[in-house]
């Protein structure tokens, strides 16, 4: 007997993108230190600027996939838009090595 | 077949009868291709055909990604310029209401995620409904944004205080524009509740959404 894929529910889908989006925000203002009150300007480091970025980018792919609605329109699309956003946080990691430095 | 002679009487008949038989057989071939293949293979919008919603919409989005990326840009020259400055001016934000307003702005995504889903179903009061939510969160975002400004006005702090905060108020302001348009587009279609129009004012919605997620983390927390 073949086995057919079920396709998943498109609110259970929505859910679940909300729910990992709010997640990777929590994970970015842990990784910024944004609890931290009193005007902290210590720098956080390469590391976290970079998950910063990694969050940044799931973030928005998540967005354009199920928001928006990207998941499907052709791939090309998809393609350009996760470039426009990939050149966005890599020229931010880029100036932070730049400006402040591994 | 010959052709009769040029001189006989005949040729005249026989060119007038070649003339029907080629005519005829021009119809015949326009009449067996289908009208919509006949035409070439083409649509008003192009590859923007290829995306869901208004290619409107579409083309706004991109211009938006481009003038937020070129803004973004400007803060990297400028940060590279003066890093004390902008280590300086950030920690006076606060990245705690900034955090929340990111919450806030995809808890209200989902939302009109929601209402594009219900509009599928054709669910218009629950679309009307996911709507409101939709917009009260939006609404949320602006009342955090506003008490933002107003700590920071307080401070003595404005958008001619530095290069950091020229930049911080030209983005997020420009940005907060964007919502209270968002408003008006989610009122408007709450009205004229077309399939189309749902789509197109819930694609411009995650639009502004799309651009906070980028601006909250660079203007906030890399330091």
């Amino acid at each position: 007997m073949s086995h057919i894929p079920r396709k998943p529910n498109p609110v259970f889908r929505l859910l679940l993108t909300w729910a990992l989006m709010s997640g990777l925000t929590i994970i970015s203002m842990l990784s910024g230190d944004a609890l931290e009150t009193g005007g902290v300007t210590a720098s956080i480091g390469f590391t976290s600027v970079g998950i910063l970025m990694i969050t940044t980018l799931f973030k928005c792919r998540l967005l354009l996939l199920d928001f928006l609605e990207l998941r499907h329109a052709s791939p090309e699309w998809r393609r350009g838009f996760f470039f426009a956003i990939f050149l966005i946080t890599a020229m931010i990691a880029a100036t932070y090595a730049l400006a402040i430095g591994f | 077949m010959h052709p009769p002679d040029k001189d006989s009487d005949l040729y005249e008949i026989y060119l007038l009868e070649m003339a029907t038989t080629s005519q005829q057989s021009n119809r015949d071939q326009i009449s067996s291709v289908n009208p919509i293949q006949a035409l070439p293979d083409q649509s008003a919008w192009g590859p923007l055909d290829a995306l869901p919603g208004n290619p409107m919409m579409w083309v706004l989005i991109i211009s938006e990604l481009m003038v937020f990326g070129l803004l973004l840009a400007g803060y990297c020259v400028k940060f590279i310029g003066d890093p004390e400055l902008f280590l300086n001016s950030q920690a006076q934000l606060s990245r705690l209401i900034g955090g929340l307003n990111t919450l806030v702005l995809i808890t209200s995504g989902l939302f009109a995620a929601l209402a594009n889903e219900a509009s599928k179903a054709g669910k218009t009061s629950l679309t009307r409904g996911f709507l409101a939510i939709t917009a009260a969160f939006g609404l949320l975002f602006l009342a955090l944004k506003f008490s933002e400004y107003s700590d920071k006005a307080a401070l003595g702090i404005s958008i001619e205080t530095n290069s950091f905060y020229t930049l911080f108020y030209l983005m997020t302001g420009f940005h907060a524009a964007h919502v209270v348009f968002g408003l008006l587009i989610l009122g408007l279609v709450s009205r004229f509740n077309s399939r189309e129009n749902i789509q197109t004012a819930c694609a411009f919605w995650h639009m502004v959404d799309l651009i906070w997620l980028i601006l909250y983390p660079v203007l906030y927390l890399v330091r």
